[in-house]
């Protein structure tokens, strides 16, 4: 197929519909995502010459890669309900203000640190959708409160929610972690230090950034060497959630310093819902026993064998297209039922419900509002990742993929564009309110892009799911999330203009670093 | 009145309908590899077109 306008543009139509639909006329993620699904049929039949095959295996393909995400997406959403419903997370979010009076480092413990921890835990904006409220219960203005839960944790979103979003981009590559962490690893922690400075300068203004300026760096340094480290070894689905609990000890000692300091020492306990005591220590008991099973399950090398024996896959055929773009025969993505890291989720939640449970800290029902609110909330992303990822996989094999590749490449060239692959990133995210469906619809594009440029694949792609970590948490549907826990319903546009001028700091730094490594 | 009417049992037929539709959508592939396999095309025709279908109801219920 050579490459023309009207091939690029036809090829570009999925995703401007998406863009389109989501935007423009605020439809949903799943209903904009089936919509391109049937215009990338269209276009792969019509244009690029896609055959019934063709297009049949690819989508059993697709099914295979989303089955993988939403393993995890399903377990990390039962596990965050399991420790809500136990009041795990409110009782968590009590007690960091009581570490300090310092109102910087207040925003910084609840705005940065306590939301990138959820971003591990839970994602799927809960982080907005709890820290925001936690934020405005200690004086901050709702507006700043959605701001500071958006934009704090969005250097945790790609190895946060059990590392779904590098899953996908794993998936969607086919290319190996390991390969693709490192990178990944550096431009997001990176980016950590610019969430955290501008939680603090939207906490404390000029005054308290200054003031808050080195904690910050402190804190940012440990936090992105803690995700390096775990992310490098293999544990790429704790990276966020162990950055983030580090992160967390971290400024526990540091608000032991005379001048982060309380009058009184803090109160470590709190009530629940029933008026019965509940300790901090046992809330965080669902968090500790995911990072002390994901560790050993991981690290433990028979074990990991073990459970990595029974899994599923497929065998597919070459497949090409009417116009000779050749899909080679290939086996379809693994999926381990045991080692998993959704299956890690499912024995950390069973694990952690008993604890709750013995502990006394449900009530009558739970198990039903549990099950009932993971149904609810994952039923419509899920849909919207079976259709986004049913088009990509469409566009990668009817050769639709490698057009905007060629054009994206033609038209910026090997210098520029590491500048604006994390751009791209963040677009999509922006776009469809999640780094994982932006990782669905660039991550082919961006790595046929560098592969056609010679620039570093891993680099081009860390850039990629680092804008695009960083662009989701300013997307409108997570803007939405946060406004609606804070009582400001009818007043998004005041969040998104501020949002975006905000938020755009951390992705330009992304995209600068990228440009600075491209040319090493 | 009818508008509003109409638009709360959509919102009660919302959740039922969206999993259903997910349903078939993460099982229909499957029969679909099934039937491509066995070299039945009639049959891949058939799951092709509820993997449509599921698809279809995603764009109205979703």
């Amino acid at each position: 197929m050579q490459l023309t306008l009207l091939n690029w543009l036809l090829a570009f139509s999925p995703v401007i519909i998406v863009l389109i639909f989501m935007l423009g006329l605020h439809w949903g993620g799943s209903k904009a995502g089936a919509l391109s699904w049937f215009v990338a049929l269209l276009v792969a039949v019509l244009r690029f010459g896609a055959g019934p095959q063709l297009v049949a295996y690819s989508q059993v393909k697709a099914v295979l890669l989303t089955l993988d995400v939403l393993y995890i997406i399903w377990t990390a959403l039962l596990l965050y309900h399991i420790a809500n419903e136990a009041g795990a997370v409110e009782i968590i979010g009590k007690a960091l203000p009581a570490l300090t009076p310092d109102r910087t480092m207040q925003g910084l413990l609840l705005g940065w640190l306590f939301a990138s921890f959820l971003q591990g835990m839970g994602g799927f904006g809960v982080p907005v959708a709890v820290a925001a409220p936690l934020l405005v219960g200690l004086g901050f203005s709702p507006v700043n409160a959605v701001i500071m839960a958006c934009i704090g944790h969005g250097w945790a979103v790609n190895f946060g929610s059990m590392a779904t979003s590098f899953q996908t981009l794993m998936a969607v590559t086919n290319l190996p972690g390991e390969l693709l962490a490192p990178d990944s690893a550096i431009l997001l922690g990176f980016s950590s230090f610019f969430c955290g400075a501008v939680v603090a300068f939207i906490a404390g203004g000029w005054k308290g950034l200054r003031h808050n300026l080195l904690a910050v760096l402190f804190l940012s340094a440990v936090m992105a060497l803690t995700q390096y480290l775990l992310v490098t070894n293999g544990l790429w689905t704790v990276g966020a959630t162990g950055a983030a609990m580090v992160g967390l000890l971290a400024a526990f000692g540091l608000t032991r310093l005379p001048y982060y300091r309380p009058a009184q020492p803090p109160v470590l306990t709190s009530t629940g819902p029933d008026g019965k005591p509940r300790s901090l220590l046992v809330a965080l008991s669902a968090y500790a026993v995911l990072v002390v099973l994901a560790f050993s399950l991981n690290l433990i090398p028979p074990v990991s064998a073990f459970l990595d024996k029974i899994y599923f896959t497929l065998q597919f055929p070459e497949l090409s297209t009417a116009l000779g773009w050749v899909t080679p025969a290939e086996s379809g993505r693994k999926l381990y039922l045991l080692g998993h890291p959704g299956a890690i989720l499912l024995y950390a939640s069973v694990i952690a419900y008993l604890i709750y449970r013995r502990a006394g800290y449900y009530q009558k029902g739970s198990l039903s509002r549990i099950l009932s609110r993971v149904g609810k909330g994952a039923v419509n992303s899920s849909l919207g990742i079976v259709a986004m990822v049913g088009m990509a996989v469409l566009m990668s094999h009817s050769g639709m993929t490698n057009i905007l590749a060629e054009g994206f490449s033609r038209s910026f060239g090997a210098r520029l564009y590491p500048l604006v692959s994390p751009l791209l990133g963040a677009l999509g995210a922006f776009i469809t309110g999640s780094n994982n469906n932006s990782n669905v619809l660039f991550a082919g594009l961006q790595m046929r892009t560098a592969e056609l440029l010679k620039l570093s694949v891993p680099l081009i792609l860390a850039a990629q799911t680092a804008g695009g970590s960083l662009g989701s948490v300013m997307a409108p549907a997570k803007v939405i999330v946060g406004c609606s826990t804070v009582g400001l319903g009818d007043n998004e546009s005041a969040v998104m203009g501020r949002i975006l001028i905000y938020g755009l700091v951390p992705v330009l730094a992304v995209a600068v670093l990228a440009v600075i490594l491209a040319w090493r | 009145m009818d508008t509003k009417k109409a638009k709360s049992r959509m919102a009660k037929l919302r959740y039922p309908l969206q999993s259903t539709a997910l349903i078939i959508a993460l099982l229909a592939p499957f029969a679909l590899y099934w039937a491509l396999s066995l070299g039945n095309p009639p049959l891949a025709v058939v799951f092709f077109i509820l993997m449509v279908l599921s698809l279809a109801l995603t764009a109205f219920a979703g």
